[in-house]
């Protein structure tokens, strides 16, 4: 039993490691800031969360209880939030970006029928 | 909100009869309240809040699909696409009719899923600002916006 949690948590610890150094890799190679930011954003939850993950398995639910889920669900919602204002700077100032620069309307009407 | 209630009784009571209150319990105490709730729904009038809660759980693992989705898509675009054939541009997205809360969860949302960041909300709040990351087709990622994650927000908002 012992050995297998610590396969797993060798797993995900080198997992979330590797999630971590292939967004860094992303932040190099990507063309500009908002690109970079989808690299940023996807790449840190995920990797932070394994880790989390990983020092869970490894300190047992006894110390460290279940303050890991609470951490992993503060990954989830702060993360995003800091990539979409990273974004929104690049956007509202102009910084250069990368491909078509005009903004693709969308035409379609989404309104459920019936709604407000 | 008497079915949160009923639930929310059960899983404490539940707890009380097992003598121990470790989350697991509760936890179980939960499923065995909602389980009693989805059988007698005609009774206690609970069909909207199974209804939901169903719809929530539904959401959560196509989140969890998504989610994995788009780690998958940064890790081919870091390593092995070529930065030239990228396509990323901004797109807007209309969120007429869905309530601050919904739109909340949805700008959130698209953040975290395939290749999409919200980048702003428009003034009147009539439709979202996207960053795609690949776009060659900007129709097609606003029709997979609406397939999962509208659809499943949707699902246990209203």
């Amino acid at each position: 039993m012992s050995a297998w949690r610590d396969i797993l948590t060798a797993a995900l610890g080198l997992g979330g490691a590797l999630v971590i150094l292939i967004s860094m890799v992303g932040l190099v190679r990507l063309p500009d800031a908002l690109c970079r930011a989808h690299a940023l954003g996807k790449g840190m939850t995920l990797g932070v969360s394994m880790l989390l993950v990983s020092l869970w398995l490894s300190l047992g639910t006894e110390l460290a209880g279940l303050k890991v889920i609470a951490a992993v669900f503060f990954q989830f919602l702060t993360i995003p939030v800091a990539s979409h204002l990273l974004a929104r700077v690049v956007v509202e100032r102009g910084y250069p970006r990368h491909g078509a620069l005009e903004v693709d309307e969308d035409r379609v009407d989404r309104r459920p029928p019936g709604g407000h | 909100m008497k079915s949160v209630l009923i639930n929310v009784a059960v899983a404490i009571i539940w707890m009380l009869l097992q003598g121990s209150a470790a989350p697991v319990v509760l936890l179980t105490g939960w499923v065995v309240g909602f389980v009693l709730l989805a059988l007698f729904q005609p009774i206690l009038g609970s069909g909207d809040y199974v209804r939901r809660a169903i719809g929530f759980g539904a959401f959560l693992l196509l989140f969890a699909w998504a989610f994995a989705l788009s780690c998958w898509q940064l890790v081919v675009v870091s390593l092995f696409r070529s930065v030239r054939s990228l396509r990323p541009r901004l797109i807007t997205y209309d969120v007429r009719g869905l309530t601050q809360t919904e739109v909340l969860l949805l700008s959130h949302c698209i953040s975290l899923t395939p290749g999409t960041t919200t980048v702003d909300v428009a003034a009147d709040r009539s439709h979202l600002l996207l960053h795609v990351l690949d776009a060659p087709d900007p129709e097609a990622v606003r029709l997979e916006i609406d397939r999962t994650l509208r659809r499943g927000i949707l699902s246990f908002t209203r």
